[in-house]
């Protein structure tokens, strides 16, 4: 008996055993952690696009692209006409936008590589570059016209690698921004004030919409000013402040030289300190909104349209898609161009090239004709208003590209967004130009004409070409650069002096900065920088 | 005696008080995301500080009805909340119990091998590897597979069987007949149940709250859970930005134009089951936390 329980025991044992080491093999794949948590107009150009390919089979192209959620990827009309144009099957791998980019490198890592990817342009391009993963394509792209008419010289400059000088990726396209500034137009009409076009005028009118009841409701709520939203270090310096810090020389985009003439990270220009110093000033006064600091994505934005702040930073572009998005009255709002420049008396309008990131084409990929036809196709006429438009007849009604205008109704926009969306598409302008213009309606574009176009006319643009110095430069030193925007912060909210953040600058930053500011010198007199008058 | 009574009453209302502040900074994030969530863009806009709505206003739930992703996060959370919390127990049992066994031949090296990998595993870029190589990447076993057993969970449930079921009354069963799946299924499973329960709530809240597995391993939209869904919605990218192009802010406000409110709908929506069935099993929780703390 007991030697038969036994025998039969063991049987059950063995097959516990087997479970024992399925359960050995999947918990290595956790860790010792809890179950699933473990881990916690078109020209000449538009025409020999795809054609070449088009006698033969459709070639199979593996893309891993950053798509926003809304997003159909199975039968997706666009996708599906594109595919006939191009002649080309696309097979796209869109991991999930806010892991994207540690998505991108594990595959990376992994060795499994797509024929195309979306990525950036700064320490993982240059790495990947450096290895060898990327291919170069400098003998390629002379061969596509498309790519080289809609792609200027200049935003190729984005994906040629600092390493070796070659390029490594296609970039996607896209217009320029010009950031001004949006101002509350009732508040300054109840307070007899005009738009500030200096930093004096700026903090005058700051500290009125603070002080003087400007929605006259009784009670001290609102503030002059608010910015923030920088996603990749503090909000010091933002794109929703380029109006009032070009006024110093700075952008959030390098590029804009300083007082002295001279090229500079922005903590060893001499215009620095006076910038912050200034800032520090509002904030103790209480005009700048203090959240500023602490603001992620669109809270800034929130707070403006919320008629608690009178100021806000944005690109002329955008402005009547913003007070639609947040139901603002047009006429209650209006659009100024950038503070005057202290040394200058300039308005800036900062202007590097505009790129959206860049498709990159892996070295080992047997399809790098194929992939460099379709993006080639994707940057033509056809291949732009597809991905930017959708179908015609299903999502718009009639486009006239030389305008930039679309006859389409809020139904056909709707259906847009499951189909294509600017994630999707692979130009973000044609030939220098978003795809709409100004807005959807005639009393939009008429807006964006009289506040933004004309008002180019008082603004000096500074083409800047793409330094790529700088990003490097800091991400070589990410612990002082960590410290750096973290002292920017607290100096600004009177945290610390100027001694101690001078102590700072001048003992540890300037000297690792000072090859970096020598090379930013050296390549910016070999690129400089173009200005033009507004309009001209 | 009144003075005991009084300091009794002293004691008793310094309790209260105590844990109904501290039930309240638990209750009030809640009830904060609830109201926010119903309440109108515009009032919330006007007054970013209203704990309660002005009116009701259900148009960030609609707005959320329009994700398809949704629907499908829903389907695949359900279906790896279940299948994979049965497959956890299923292998917990069916390991945990021969690996009790102090004479089971090759034991001692299984149970090294096992706990070796609670110190060492190999890592994000060979685990995506292996889940690519046994050809389950894209599809819906790489949410449930990887880490379907927690090495510390199969160490709690080896202590638990040990302490709780005499080897006696396996022996009696065997004596009245019963052959070795009788043994594990009619006296080792139900004495076992009160671990298992706790091991199901541990695994179904760790499955419901997963997304990490998802954002490596899957590529097919309609293969998302919840959680990603939620956090592709909630967390913010540069997508709102007042630089990008016209067209991106228009398309934006045909699906995400009230995003502070949409944000707050669907955290409710995602959080609400697990809300719901936690307060019935609590007790669960915390058997949970004192299993195989005590050797009996």
């Amino acid at each position: 008996m007991d030697s038969y329980a036994k025998g039969k025991r063991s049987g059950v044992f063995a097959v516990g055993l087997t479970a024992a080491f399925v359960a050995a093999v999947l918990s290595g794949c956790s860790g010792g952690g809890n179950a699933a948590d473990s881990s916690g107009s078109s020209g000449s150009a538009d025409s020999s696009a795809a054609a070449s390919g088009s006698s033969s089979a459709p070639t199979t192209l593996k893309l891993v692209l950053n798509l926003n959620p809304e997003i159909d990827l199975k039968n997706n009309p666009v996708l599906q006409e594109a595919e006939k144009e191009a002649n080309v099957k696309l097979d796209i791998e869109a991991p999930p936008q806010n892991s994207y980019f540690d998505r991108l490198r594990v595959i990376m890592a992994s060795g499994d590589l797509p024929d195309i990817f979306w990525g950036g342009t700064d320490v993982d391009f240059e790495k990947w570059s450096q290895q060898g993963l990327l291919a170069t394509l400098d003998d390629k792209i002379g061969q596509y016209p498309n790519l080289t008419a809609n792609i200027s010289k200049a935003q190729w400059g984005d994906t040629t690698a600092l390493t070796d000088g070659k390029i490594h990726g296609v970039p996607r396209p896209n217009s320029y921004d010009r950031w001004g500034y949006l101002i509350n137009q009732k508040w300054l009409d109840k307070l007899q004030l005009q738009a500030p076009t200096t930093v004096d005028e700026f903090v005058n009118v700051a500290r009125a919409f603070t002080n003087d009841d400007p929605d006259g409701n009784g009670q001290k709520d609102t503030v002059g000013f608010t910015t923030g939203g920088n996603a990749d270090e503090s909000n010091i310096f933002a794109l929703g402040s380029d109006f009032f810090t070009t006024a110093y020389g700075f952008s959030l985009n390098p590029g804009l030289p300083a007082s002295d003439g001279k090229f500079h990270t922005n903590a060893t220009s001499p215009d620095f300190l006076p910038y912050l110093t200034k800032l520090r000033d509002m904030y103790k006064e209480g005009i700048v909104d203090r959240d500023f600091i602490t603001y992620k994505g669109t809270e800034y934005e929130e707070r403006f349209a919320s008629g608690k702040a009178g100021i806000i930073g944005i690109s002329d572009r955008n402005v009547n898609a913003f007070l639609k998005k947040y139901n603002l009255n047009p006429a209650d709002y209006t659009y100024h161009i950038p503070l005057r420049n202290l040394a200058t008396g300039e308005s800036i309008y900062n202007m590097p090239p505009s790129n959206w990131g860049a498709y990159q084409i892996p070295a080992t990929s047997k399809n790098i004709d194929a992939a460099l036809r379709f993006l080639d196709w994707a940057n033509s006429a056809d291949g732009f208003e597809l991905f930017q438009l959708g179908l015609k007849g299903t999502n718009y009604n009639s486009y006239d590209l030389d305008k930039g205008t679309v006859d389409r109704t809020a139904d056909q926009l709707q259906k847009l967004t499951n189909a294509t969306s600017v994630n999707l598409a692979f130009a973000e302008a044609y030939r220098g130009r978003e795809v709409v213009v100004g807005g959807d309606t005639q009393e939009e574009r008429d807006k964006f004409a009289k506040e933004a176009l004309d008002a180019r006319k008082d603004v000096t643009e500074y083409y800047v070409p793409f330094i790529k110095q700088l990003s490097t430069f800091k991400a070589s030193i990410p612990d002082q650069t960590a410290t750096l925007a973290s002292l920017e912060t607290r100096y600004v909210t009177g945290d610390i002096s100027e001694d101690e953040f001078r102590k700072f600058i001048d003992g540890t930053y300037k000297p690792l900065a000072e090859k970096t500011e020598a090379d930013i010198n050296a390549y910016m007199a070999q690129n400089p920088i173009a200005k033009k008058k507004g309009n001209e | 005696m009144r003075k005991k009574q009084l300091d009794d009453w002293l004691v008793a209302g310094v309790s209260y008080a105590a844990v109904g502040l501290f039930a309240l900074v638990c209750v009030v994030p809640i009830l904060y995301v609830i109201s926010y969530s119903v309440m109108n863009y515009s009032d919330y806009l006007a007054n970013p500080f209203r704990l309660l709505p002005k009116r009701l206003d259900f148009g960030a739930y609609r707005q959320l009805l329009h994700f398809d992703l949704f629907y499908s996060g829903y389907k695949v959370t359900l279906l790896i909340t279940l299948a994979g919390t049965t497959l956890t127990l299923l292998l917990l049992l069916l390991s945990a119990y021969p690996l009790t066994k102090t004479r089971l031949k090759g034991r001692n090296a299984v149970l090294s091998f096992i706990v070796f990998t609670m110190f060492f595993n190999g890592g994000l870029i060979p685990n995506y590897l292996l889940v690519k190589w046994v050809g389950i990447y894209d599809t819906v076993w790489a949410l449930i597979l990887p880490g379907v057993i927690s090495v510390f969970n199969l160490l709690l449930m080896m202590t638990f069987i040990k302490t709780t079921v005499p080897e006696a009354l396996e022996e009696a069963a065997i004596v009245d007949g019963a052959n070795e799946l009788h043994v594990l299924f009619r006296v080792i499973l139900p004495l076992s149940l009160p671990a298992l329960a706790t091991f199901a709530i541990f695994s179904a809240v760790g499955y419901w709250n997963s997304y990490f597995a998802a954002t490596l391993y899957i590529s097919d939209r309609s293969l998302w859970p919840l959680q990603v869904v939620l956090r592709e919605l909630v967390v913010e990218n540069n997508m709102g930005m007042l630089g990008s192009s016209a067209q991106l802010q228009q398309m934006m406000a045909q699906t995400r134009s009230q995003p502070f409110t949409l944000k707050m709908a669907t955290i409710v929506v995602t959080t609400l089951p697990i809300l719901v069935v936690y307060p019935f099993l609590q007790r669960f929780f915390v058997k949970g936390m004192l299993l195989g703390s005590v050797k009996g």
